[in-house]
């Protein structure tokens, strides 16, 4: 158990980080990194509000231990919004009004910037097929999937690879 | 503050002196609010409310919601009060000040009083116009509340009535808000605790009583390791960081007495039966025992509701700092002037000593673990002398939150020759109380009594015209730790209600529609049943119609309802109508809920996206807590300890659903949090009676299937998504089944190893199996008592086989059904 030094990359800045090995990413984030958007839901890759993104893929901090993101890029919650302007995942998120007490939103907003990276246009069956994984406990789930949908138009007129 | 200047509207309650809205001199508002936002977007919803009266832009109002320092003590935010009841104070102070501004204004504008305008901040004459802030600067004025004030005319609504978009929802969406989970004290130091085995029990002479020993040098030596903190029961570990803290803790050799088992709940029925109970009479109009025998048509049914989980999302989370005895407790409880109360008993504390900072939280749909965990860090504050955080891990969440309560309603009535629905009998059992905070009973600081409460009587009295009735409510200690959920025993008495009308309407030969319709007197709701049928299409019918294609079978169903709460008689809410549509499967049973059409009426609307919102939940979690939820249970505690063992609903099985809100300006604003959920259950099983002729009178209507989460995806899925490698510990290709084997393997490796090796097979390869047992300190417990858990755990797996056998209730019931429905669908829908 001895701490490894860990370099990556967190939300475009580069980062060094002690952990010892086992030590899971997510309490790296909130614990050491000081960071909010992950939350702790389950702690078994269940429920999908610790969702982050690694080298863009999404993946469940809760599971993931520190040292497997060493020289991955990570992208949480707080670094969709480029230059105080919010991404077109999270403004869709907020003009459809996907979160009642919003707790699992963090999952929703990172799985859907994912999904809609690897499709842009889902149909609706998609979209609930690609976000079925996470969990939301207040019943949300209509709100999010006009959310996911209407973040596809933004997407597209934003023009294909603009954000992260 | 009151340099800058501060104009406030106060009233002296019981418990002391409190404001309700306040303006500074830079013009900003805040209005106190002894409810809490639960996730259903009050706090927007009051912003409006004073915003309207002060004639603001949404934007200008903040509102403080459950400070006990500074906010009036409204009680619980439950049943749905917090615009009903709790908002009256505030919106006749918003209008005080209101009245007192424009006053104000007048005079410095010297116009006369009642010629000024207000308008966004500014109070206007002609063409001259001075701002709030400019009004209030250097002014130190308090008003007492004019409880005759009046208010502004619903006509005259700018904000009321419009959608607003929810005030705390941008920065949710980017990470920046801070939830009770997220908050962080200077100073702050991190407990873990370590419960009993008796999870989620609360009375018995074992509870607080059953800790025998722990080895508190075993750990003192791990990193970061602070103290370990006992009293009674109550038993954690506090260490520098929250993961060192959980590390000791799952580390620290604790034995503890083997608990009793738990009483038999395999049998619901026959359990809530046989619990103790006493009988409280509610409504005796006429005389049922007379008008019983008059009944040409008469029925006699029972519905079981079981044992559910509030499942919030975020397990809970509080912080509590000692102060020399003048504790600040962070807390995302329901109800902080009541945990106020609570921990004045835990501490010995006088209550006014103690302030309650309330924080949002997961939503929480009644009561969970969010004050048991204000206990705890407030028992490891006063030890330590600094701020303590504690946050439950999921297991702990799900094992002990006090679960909505399982409910049996039996009803008999029956129709007179004239065709009337003549007499009507309910008894309802519902074992379940407000949740003792669980501190109090660990450290034996209150008595593990079995404690009844009085809520069963929600919404028991039909809302349908009946000249004789006999309602009773069987008050009952909850039989495993149970409190308040959505829809509180509402929903599973109007399962009974709504139920039993249509099985009568299908005895009379009726439409289930209309013969609700002939027996409604209240206008209102007449006219919500009226226009829910009418809107979402429903079709007519005098009994089950079997639309078939294929294996498939289709059916539509009714189901109505005016939520009534608080103690009986009660206060009604809104009233919610449903109409939906299913799909059952006739080989396998499966019920699929495709479409829900819900009307509500409920008065006077704040909020029309807020309100939407609240449908939209209400249909999503009710459907999925009516056809797949149930808390399973073992010998000792409840069986689910992670979503694996207690599935919840997912997008795909999100159905159409469609909202008609009924506009009624004039009418009072009622609550709207728990209203949709009521017909739920009813509806449903209403619906599926249409599509196959069976009647389903115990839910869940399928039964969870436990194996079938997260645990049989590949195990290239667990790689991708980074959990514990298999490989690492020869572990790779090891089948799931063989768990003993997992154990074993667990149980060779060194000891430094443990902890970590059966967590990490606990997370990444069968959650709910190594969860009960899933630390070290609860394997060493397990031996202590001679291997007793193991046994009850491979007990439970065949149980768990048997779980996944049972065909799903449906398929079974179809099963019986087969031969009248497969024999002619025309000859099983006569009437009698
Ligand atoms: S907390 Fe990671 S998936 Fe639930
Ligand atoms: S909004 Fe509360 S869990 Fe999804």
């Amino acid at each position: 158990m001895s701490p490894l030094s860990l370099s990556f990359t967190l939300n475009g800045q580069a980062v060094m980080a002690g952990a010892d090995r086992h030590r899971v990413f997510l309490d790296l984030l909130r614990d050491e990194l000081g960071l909010n958007g992950p939350k702790y839901g389950c702690g078994m890759a269940q429920c999908g509000a610790c969702s982050v993104l690694v080298d863009g893929k999404p993946a469940r901090a809760c599971v993931l231990r520190a040292a497997r993101v060493e020289g991955r890029e990570v992208v949480t919650l707080e670094g969709l919004a480029e230059g105080g302007k919010l991404h077109p995942v999270q403004q869709a998120f907020v003009e459809k009004q996907a979160a009642q007490c919003g707790y699992c939103l963090n999952g929703m907003v990172i799985s859907a910037v994912a999904l809609l990276r690897a499709n842009p246009r889902p149909g609706r069956d998609e979209i609930r097929e690609g976000m079925r994984d996470n969990l939301c406990r207040c019943g949300t789930h209509q709100e999010i999937i006009e959310a996911v949908e209407r973040a596809a138009e933004l997407l597209a007129e934003a023009g294909e690879g603009a954000h992260v | 503050m009151s340099d800058i200047g501060l104009v406030s509207v106060f009233e002296d309650r019981p418990d002391g002196r409190v404001t309700h809205v306040q303006i500074d001199g830079a013009g900003q508002v805040t209005g106190f609010n002894g409810h809490v936002d639960l996730g259903t977007g009050i706090e927007t919803a009051l912003s409006q409310i004073v915003a309207e009266e002060l004639d603001l832009p949404l934007g200008d109002v903040a509102m403080v919601l459950g400070d006990t320092a500074c906010t009036p003590d409204q009680g619980p935010t439950i049943a749905s009060e917090t615009i009903q009841v709790a908002a009256v104070p505030l919106r006749k102070a918003a209008a005080q000040l209101r009245n007192y501004l424009a006053g104000e204004g007048a005079r410095r504008l010297n116009a006369p009083a009642d010629g000024v305008e207000l308008r966004g901040g500014t109070v206007v004459w002609k063409d001259t116009q001075v701002t709030y802030a400019a009004l209030v600067a250097g002014k130190d004025v308090a008003m007492r509340l004019d409880p005759e004030m009046p208010v502004k005319d619903p006509k005259d609504y700018r904000i009321v009535g419009q959608a607003a978009g929810r005030v705390d929802l941008p920065s949710k969406a980017t990470g920046d808000f801070a939830y009770i989970q997220d908050l962080k004290v200077a100073g702050m130091v991190h407990g873990h605790v370590v419960r009993p085995p008796y999870a989620g029990r609360d009375s018995g002479d074992f509870i607080g009583r059953s800790l025998v020993s722990f080895d508190e040098a075993a750990v003192a030596q791990m990193p970061g390791f602070l103290a370990v903190v006992r009293e009674g029961d109550f038993l954690a570990v506090v260490a520098e960081t929250a993961h060192q803290a959980q590390r000791i803790a799952e580390a620290l050799p604790v034995s503890w007495r083997m608990p009793p088992p738990a009483p038999d709940l395999s049998d619901l029925k026959h359990a809530l039966k046989a619990a103790p109970s006493t009988p409280r009479a509610l409504d005796r109009t006429g005389d049922f025992d007379a008008a019983i025998g008059e009944c040409g048509i008469r029925l006699e049914r029972s519905y079981v509701w079981p044992y559910h989980l509030h499942g919030s999302i975020g397990p809970s989370c509080a912080v509590a700092d000692w102060q020399d005895g003048r504790p600040v407790v962070w807390s995302g409880t329901q109800n902080p002037h009541m945990l106020r109360g609570d921990l004045a008993t835990l501490t010995g504390l006088d209550p006014e000593a103690i302030e309650i900072r309330r924080l949002q939280a997961a939503g929480c749909y009644g009561r969970n673990c969010a004050d048991d965990v204000c206990g705890d860090a407030l028992i490891l504050a006063r030890a330590m002398g600094c701020p303590v955080r504690v946050q439950l891990t999921r297991a702990q969440e799900t094992l002990w939150e006090p679960k909505g309560a399982a409910q049996l309603m039996e009803v008999s009535g029956g129709i007179a020759g004239t065709g009337d629905l003549h007499a009507y009998a309910l008894d309802t059992w519902y074992p379940s109380n407000r949740g003792p905070n669980l501190s109090l009973l660990l450290t034996g600081r209150i008595s593990p009594e079995p404690r009844p409460s009085d809520m069963g009587d929600r919404t028991t009295v039909p809302p349908y015209r009946v000249p004789n009735k006999k309602i009773t409510v069987h008050d009952m200690a909850p039989m495993v730790r149970a409190a308040w959920m959505r829809g509180v025993s509402a929903l599973p008495n109007t399962f009974a209600h709504e139920s039993f009308m249509d099985e009568l309407a299908h005895e009379a030969g009726e439409d289930p529609v209309a013969f609700r319709l002939r027996h409604l007197d209240d206008p209102r709701a007449a006219d919500l049943v009226r226009r829910t049928a009418a809107e979402a299409g429903w079709e007519e019918r005098t009994g089950p119609r079997f639309r078939r294609e294929g294996r498939m079978a289709y059916g539509q169903g009714f189901a109505y309802a005016t939520y009534v709460h608080g103690t009986f008689p009660g206060t009604a809410a809104a009233a919610a109508a449903w109409v939906c549509d299913v799909t059952v499967d006739t080989l396998t049973g499966e019920v699929t809920l495709t479409r829900v059409f819900v009307g509500q009426d409920q008065g006077l609307v704040i909020n029309p996206d807020g309100v939407r919102a609240q449908i939209h939940g209400n249909v999503m979690q009710t459907a999925s807590r009516t056809l797949h939820e149930e808390v399973a249970f073992e010998e000792i505690t409840p069986a689910p300890q992670s979503w694996a063992t207690y599935p919840i609903q997912t997008f795909d099985r999100l159905p159409e659903i469609r909202t008609m809100l009924i506009e009624r300006p004039d009418e009072p604003a009622l609550g709207v949090g728990e209203s949709a959920a009521v017909p739920a259950a009813a509806a449903i099983a209403n619906a599926i009676f249409d599509a196959t002729g069976v009647r389903l009178r115990e839910a869940p209507f399928q039964r969870p299937r436990p194996a079938r989460f997260r645990r049989h995806r590949p195990r290239g899925e667990l790689h991708r998504l980074g959990a514990v490698d298999p490989d690492e510990h020869g572990l790779a290709g090891l089948p799931f089944a063989f768990a003993d084997e997992l154990l074993v393997r667990a149980r060779r490796a060194p000891p430094v190893d443990q902890p970590r090796l059966v967590e990490g097979l606990g997370r990444a390869v069968l959650p709910e199996f190594l969860a009960g047992a899933g630390t070290a300190a609860a394997m060493r417990a397990e031996e202590h008592v001679g291997g007793q858990m193991l046994g009850i755990r491979q007990e439970r797996r065949q149980r768990l086989g048997d779980v996944m056998r049972v065909p799903a209730q449906v398929g079974c019931a179809l099963r019986h059904a087969a031969t009248s429905v497969a024999a002619s669908s025309r000859a099983a829908s006569h009437s009698l």
